[in-house]
């Protein structure tokens, strides 16, 4: 009871502030990038807010404790590097472009609306069905803590991450995913050395997760031997790793949950700020969260489903006002992701479709309404969907994510680094490389095993680039083209450039700082005691 | 070893894009000097 009190409790607290941003929201920079107004807090609460949901603290939880901790550490490593990289490769351009929708950038650098609406189909396609997943996991997961049935947990959900999303757009979902950022991040740092204590104290309960007979070599680098594990020989799984970690580091950088971010920064030096402290906060959060599921092997080693791990911690491991903090905030997880999401879709029906297939320029109050009408009926679409379909399809979320890298991947970085590629080329390479990873995922479907380097998203990526490669042999490349790139590769120096300057400068120290002071926790919580156990 | 390897690579992925950063940084810090040599020729009526 005290736990869906919690929950409650949490999703108010969203739904007001939602309503007092409301007010503040009064045009349509306001509404879709919070007037670029976003803070380096912000925007870091932002971007991994809407990186991290239920697939991370349920989904890959749940595959840590099956027996797979560090092979999961290693796919981050290559997955982090995506906010660094792609703040400097694409995010810091997408910036200076002052576009209300990622689509909206492609469209204006290609002066094209096929491509544009290209872009805005694949956002809504892709971006729905990963909207679905996360509802659906977080509508299961609120069901099981406070016992509603399924479809009223859906409701709940729904009612939580669409009202404050509808009313304040960017603005209260940014300020709702920093709020949300912190819940999950103190419930990570804080439950650690609860559950090491409850699973024997430390180094003890780390060595007993090292030598558990059940789960044999669960702390090495490959995870599980023996007849339970399902990774395939070592030099298979370290491939799977970092093949799905730079996915995974693609998706960061070029996904417009992940992209758009920037458009809120207030500048350029804040989005590549935050990018930094993106990445040493997903790095963090990780490490800690899956050296403690590791140990809760020793305590329980029958968690069924294996997604529950975490949350079974929070209701048996630690005291229960961490509890509640544990499980609203994997809640928070889930809803700051939907948030994003709706947000996204939205934006993308109003401006990328609606604007332009009218041919039609709103004006910022008509847009302003529009986009809330245009918010509501998707996201009341997606409810019936999600009361609909089976819950926990979380494949489909899966798919949804890496299909941007495979789709917009190429493009995205040609479009700023190439001067020879045309719009028949962006067009062709987002349309083939998203039928690429569909018809990479329906072989799977269908039974067909693909090795790991056949991955849907590889197929994809690999026709995207050669339909860029080959598109871009057709059709012109315009004035207004080159202006807009030569014009984005143009930085913009700031009034105050030499006091921003002189903070960003700052910014490759705290990453190395940070990169010391983990490589010293993971000596002291994971390789010494490794060393003891053996 | 692996392990070992692991250890130092997780915490290490940091310190290798700090030196990545450093290097973008530097590049758009000299971008702004570049440009503003170039504006005070401009002015001063060097070519």
């Amino acid at each position: 009871m005290i736990y869906t009190i919690g929950i409650i409790v949490s999703f108010l607290l969203y739904a007001l502030i939602g309503v007092f941003l409301s007010k503040r929201v009064k045009n349509s920079e306001e509404y879709y990038v919070s007037g670029r107004k976003g803070s380096t807090l912000m925007v870091t609460g932002t971007l991994v807010a809407s990186f991290l949901s239920t697939v991370s603290f349920m989904g890959e939880a749940g595959f840590s404790y099956e027996g797979y901790p560090i092979l999961l550490l290693i796919l981050v490593i290559f997955n982090a590097t995506g906010y660094v990289i792609g703040v400097f490769c694409f995010g810091r351009y997408l910036r200076r472009s002052k576009s209300l929708t990622v689509p909206e950038y492609f469209g204006d650098r290609f002066q094209s609306n096929k491509v544009r609406m290209a872009a805005a189909i694949t956002t809504i396609l892709g971006i729905s069905a990963y909207l679905v997943a996360v509802t659906q996991g977080g509508a299961v997961l609120l069901s099981e803590i406070s016992g509603a049935s399924y479809p009223v947990a859906l409701l709940i959900m729904w009612l939580a991450y669409a009202s404050f999303t509808v009313l304040s757009g960017a603005k209260g979902v940014m300020v709702n995913d920093t709020i949300m950022f912190f819940l999950f991040s103190i419930a990570t740092y804080i439950s650690f050395p609860y559950i090491i204590g409850k699973a024997g104290g430390f180094p003890d309960a780390i060595i007993k997760a090292a030598t558990n007979p059940d789960r044999p070599d669960l702390l090495s680098w490959h995870g599980i031997t023996g007849p339970n594990a399902y990774m395939g020989a070592p030099w298979e799984a370290l491939l799977w790793a970092i093949i799905l970690g730079l996915v995974w580091s693609a998706v960061i950088a070029i996904s417009p949950w992940q992209s758009s971010r920037y458009l809120m920064a207030k500048n350029e030096h804040v989005a590549i700020r935050s990018g930094v402290w993106a990445t040493i906060s997903i790095i963090t959060i990780y490490l800690f969260l899956h050296i403690s599921i590791s140990t809760i092997t020793t305590v329980n080693p029958n968690i069924k489903p294996t997604e529950k791990v975490f949350i079974w911690a929070a209701m048996n491991m630690v005291p229960k006002w961490l509890g509640v903090i544990i499980v609203s905030g994997i809640m928070a997880a889930a809803l700051s992701s939907c948030a994003s999401f709706l947000q996204l879709i939205g934006s993308s029906i109003t401006r990328d479709i609606m604007e332009q297939s009218r041919n039609k320029t709103y004006t910022d109050s008509q847009l302003l309404r529009t986009s809330r009408i245009s918010m509501i009926i998707v996201s009341i679409i997606i409810l019936l969907i999600g009361l609909w379909q089976p819950p926990s399809i979380m494949w489909i979320g899966y798919f949804a994510a890496t299909l941007f890298a495979a789709s917009w991947g190429p493009v995205a970085f040609a479009s700023i680094y190439s001067k020879k590629i045309t719009k028949t080329g962006a067009l062709w390479s987002i349309i083939v490389g998203f039928l690429g990873v569909v018809l990479g995922e329906s072989l799977k479907k269908f039974g067909v095993t693909l090795p790991v380097y056949l991955n849907p998203v590889i197929i994809g990526v690999v026709l995207s680039s050669l339909a860029l490669y080959i598109g871009s042999k057709f059709g012109t490349i315009t004035m207004e083209e080159k202006e807009f790139q030569k014009n984005i590769l143009q930085r913009p120096i700031e009034p105050n450039e030499k006091e921003e300057m002189a903070v960003s400068k700052r910014y490759p120290f705290y990453l190395v700082a940070s990169g010391i002071v983990i490589i010293i926790v993971t000596f002291i919580f994971y390789y010494w005691p490794l060393q003891l156990a053996m | 070893m692996g392990e070992f390897i692991f250890s130092l690579g997780y915490g290490g992925s940091l310190i290798v894009l700090g030196l990545i950063t450093h290097l973008f940084i530097r590049k758009m810090n000299h971008d702004v000097i570049a440009n503003q040599s170039a504006n005070t020729d401009k002015r001063t009526g060097i070519s």
